[in-house]
């Protein structure tokens, strides 16, 4: 069993607000990517903050290029660049086009061959586009299985939370963040034995510890996510009480150790020094906790076997040294892959750390995805160290360490941590409806059997949207296919449901799609359902109402429309 | 959204069209904002086979009132649609433009089920929707020979509740308004005055699903959609009486069945006979044709 100890599998509708569009936008500039490109991401991304969608990959492509394209510094590029850039970019400059889905991706192919970001550990266009496309999908479990579907049938990841907390905007905020905890706990009872939730603490979110609890003893939580450098420092007296906690509980952590990343601001960056945790590490020394990134790589690249003096990486090095349960990762070290000495150092780094005894089992492997997609697709940072690490290190930094790290048991089923038993009590106690066969380690440690309800990713009865979305439609659907039941009912085409009748054209067919319109916002209203963002009741019938007269739309497809635009008590936890 | 009607027809005296754009309708109530192209290859009973396309170009807007009871959406609308040909004496339609305003009440309480029962359909009670509106309309044939305006009101009455009883309910438009012939070749050729006309057009149709009739299997997807249109024309010069129509009663029945297919939604046969307010000529028609849409 391999383990990617370091990942995300929110969407980013759990965390966008107008504070965390500009944080992603500043990354998005940090990667090198020229201006037009993050005002593209940061238009596109407020958009869905004030008018939450469901976007397919055909709409999500097109509105990135016209986005694109419809930006001052795009045109003063085109106009800059005229001779030197391609036909297909040069005609976009003239303004968004209507074109199909081929001719977007060629676009985008040669828009990111003319900027020339090709180089490793910088991003492409294309790699923007790619990153979005996965975050944006209508449900974690989606993202989840998008990571998943290129590792072994029993290997597993660790589910990282991101809390990109939206003081001004509380609302919106305090609902996101929990449809995010819900997502991630589902997540791991929809693909049991395979991902590791770690609940996000955030001290600027004032119930920031109860939450905490609440996941780590309640949703099957095991460890604990921090990133200070999204404004909040970790020596403080809260910050303590979460410490405490994790020490008394036997939680581990993961501590964003970088001064790259998502930062609130430049004094931010610094919050992550791991020079702060000596005070708090002396005073916990069993403390479990793994330095993401360890440092940042640049600590890693200077000479071969030996970590840079006066570095973050030092000073992670030095913590390992005094405290058995500190850890390091490599998340997102992509630098190194550009080759030449930097390389030769890094990976003798690498191995010297991994197999000094004094270190050994403490140096995770883990790739940051779905960020890393800024820079490379998953599979492939996965084949690098695959094919550059001796197999006996490599095996030791994905399968012994996160093992010993998460608490998972041996082998043998024996010594298993009271976190991770709390996790395989958590997905026991949904034994009656997983969603895929449990993982073996996991089916032994519960014990007993488990009942496989394959899930279908956007359609689950325990989302109200979803459930609410079917309750309509049975209003309006035949016999024959009432009897298809829930599970089967997601595929089923809106074209099937009796307001069809005639299709477009037929008479009073407009009048029953915006009368269908109108009904199913009355409905979920009526449940108790609020709008999201900015949406009201003529912008919402206007979304289901374009829903309804695609015939291939399913009715998954409506029920994540709904969600988008309606929030249900549901979401709150 | 984009959708279009492919249709082959085999017809007495019809024509042959291989794309469509909601041509059956006239597009009564709300407009479907944007701009829609369906080529077309058109071979009319007389005149010689021609490329085309039926076009719409329409912009609307509305407001929406969204309560548990009579829930309503108030809409106004502008909109171009016609089918337009490269040689125009060979298009056997007309090109519209209308302006239109109204408001669509739905006739039904939702009232949803709670979230610890199954999922069920929920209470109150539904009996389907009223859209009432006016539209101001111009008409004419592509050479502008032909043309009118008419102001008129309509009422539209539908509904889409699966319970057997309701499969003979018929769905309803009724049309009323006065129209002014702006030129007419035809009526000139007779020396007929273009004085007000007033035309009344009603139309009723159901929508019968053999799996709401009852049927199992792959023949519940199969609906048959009969139909009658009767209209009226008063006030019209006795003189146009000899090259025009002054009412008329159209039948028709369609059978739709929808497909898996990735590029066919649907396939259909239509049988229809009689004569139209802009198609004088009595005539029979078979329509055999696919559902294409993305």
């Amino acid at each position: 069993m391999l383990i990617n100890a370091h990942a995300h599998v929110f969407n980013l509708q759990t965390v966008l607000s107008h504070q965390a569009v500009k944080i992603i936008g500043q990354r998005v500039r940090d990667r090198g990517l020229p201006e037009f490109v993050v005002e593209a991401v940061e238009r596109l991304l407020d958009e869905l903050v004030a008018r939450p969608e469901n976007l397919d990959e055909n709409e999500l492509l097109a509105r990135f290029v016209v986005r694109i394209a419809s930006t001052n510094s795009f045109k003063s590029f085109v106009a800059a660049n005229l001779d030197a850039l391609p036909v297909e970019i040069r005609l976009l400059g003239d303004g968004p086009k209507k074109l199909g889905t081929a001719a977007l991706r060629n676009v985008l192919d040669k828009l990111s061959t003319a900027l020339g970001t090709t180089a490793a550990g910088r991003s492409s266009v294309f790699d923007i586009y790619e990153t979005l496309r996965i975050a944006l999908e209508a449900d974690i479990v989606t993202v989840a299985d998008h990571l998943l579907g290129h590792m072994g049938p029993e290997d597993g990841l660790v589910a990282l939370m991101m809390d990109i907390t939206a003081e001004q905007e509380p609302k919106r905020d305090r609902a996101n963040f929990r449809a995010q905890i819900r997502g991630t706990s589902d997540a791991a009872v929809q693909r049991p034995g395979r991902i590791f939730p770690f609940i996000a603490v955030n001290s600027k979110r004032a119930d920031h510890f109860d939450l905490m609890r609440n996941a780590l003893e309640k949703l099957g939580f095991v460890g604990v996510k921090l990133y200070p450098s999204l404004g909040y420092q970790v020596d403080t007296e809260p910050m303590k009480q979460v410490f405490d906690y994790c020490v008394q509980n036997d939680v581990p952590i993961v501590m964003h150790c970088t001064r790259g990343g998502f930062y609130a601001s430049q004094q931010t960056q610094s919050f992550g020094d791991p020079a702060i945790w000596e005070p708090i590490l002396k005073a916990r020394p069993t403390l479990r906790i793994c330095f993401a990134h360890c440092g940042g790589e640049e600590g890693l690249e200077s000479a071969p076997g030996t970590v840079k003096p006066k570095t973050w990486t030092a000073e992670i090095v030095k913590l390992m040294e005094l405290y058995p349960n500190a850890c390091m990762d490599v998340a997102y070290h992509t630098g190194m892959m550009s080759g030449g000495v930097v390389e030769t150092n890094y990976l003798a780094t690498i191995q010297a750390l991994a197999t000094n005894p004094k270190y050994q089992n403490r140096i995770l492997f883990g790739t940051d995805a779905w960020i890393l997609r800024l820079t490379m697709a998953d599979d492939s940072f996965w084949q690098y160290f695959v094919a550059k690490l001796p197999a006996p290190v490599f095996q030791q930094m994905a399968g012994e360490a996160p093992r010993r790290f998460l608490g998972l048991p041996m082998a043998d089923g024996t010594g298993i941590r009271p976190n991770m038993q709390r996790f395989v009590d958590f997905i026991a106690s949904h034994r009656d409806a997983v969603g895929a066969e449990p993982t073996p380690w996991l089916r032994a440690a519960a014990g007993g059997t488990f009942a496989v309800l394959p899930s279908i990713p956007g359609w689950n009865l325990k989302n109200h949207a979803h459930f609410y979305t079917y309750s309509y439609a049975l209003r309006v659907m035949t016999p024959a296919d009432t009897h298809l039941g829930f599970p089967k009912s997601a595929d089923l085409p809106l074209r099937r449901l009796t307001y069809w009748i005639g299709g477009p054209g037929s008479l009073g067919f407009d009048t029953r799609c915006e009368g269908n319109a109108l009904k199913l916002a009355a409905f979920c209203k009526a449940a108790g359902a609020v709008y999201e963002g900015e949406y009201d009741d003529d912008s919402a019938v206007e979304q289901f109402a374009n829903v309804f007269e695609n015939g291939d739309t399913t009715l998954a497809k409506l029920a994540a429309t709904v969600d988008a635009v309606f929030r249900f008590a549901s979401e709150d936890i | 959204m984009n959708r279009i009607r492919l249709t082959t027809a085999f017809s007495t005296s019809f024509l042959l069209v291989s794309g469509l754009l909601g041509a059956q309708a006239d597009s009564p109530g709300e407009c479907d904002t944007g701009v829609k192209i369906a080529p077309a290859l058109v071979r009319p009973d007389s005149g010689a086979t021609t490329l085309g396309a039926r076009f719409a170009i329409a912009r609307g807007s509305a407001r929406a009132k969204v309560t548990q009871s009579f829930a309503r959406r108030y809409y106004t609308c502008a909109e171009g649609r016609g089918l337009a040909t490269a040689r125009p004496a060979s298009n056997p339609d007309d090109l519209k433009a209308r302006m239109a305003g109204g408001v669509l009440f739905v006739l039904a309480k939702v009232v949803p089920p709670k979230p610890e029962e199954p999922p069920n359909p929920g209470g109150g009670f539904d009996y389907g929707y009223l859209s009432v509106g006016a539209q101001v309309l111009g008409e004419a044939n592509q050479r502008f020979t032909e043309s009118l305006v008419a102001f008129r009101g309509e009422l539209i009455y539908t509904h889409d509740q699966p319970e057997l009883v309701w499969q003979f309910v018929p769905h309803v438009l009724l049309a009323y308004g006065l129209s002014r012939v702006t030129a007419s070749r035809l009526r000139d050729s007779v020396g007929a005055s273009d004085d007000n006309e007033q035309l009344f057009d009603a139309t009723v149709n159901w929508g019968l699903s053999l799996g709401v009739l009852g049927a199992t299997g792959p023949v519940a997807r199969l609906t048959l959609i009969p139909g009658v249109r009767h209209f009226e024309k008063t006030g019209v010069d006795p003189r146009a009486k000899s090259v025009d129509i002054t009412s008329g009663t159209h039948t028709s029945i369609m059978a739709m069945y929808p497909t898996s297919l990735k590029w066919i939604s649907a396939v259909f046969a239509e049988w229809a006979r009689g004569p139209l307010p802009t198609q004088p000529q009595r005539r029979r028609a078979w329509l055999i044709g696919v559902v294409s849409g993305t």
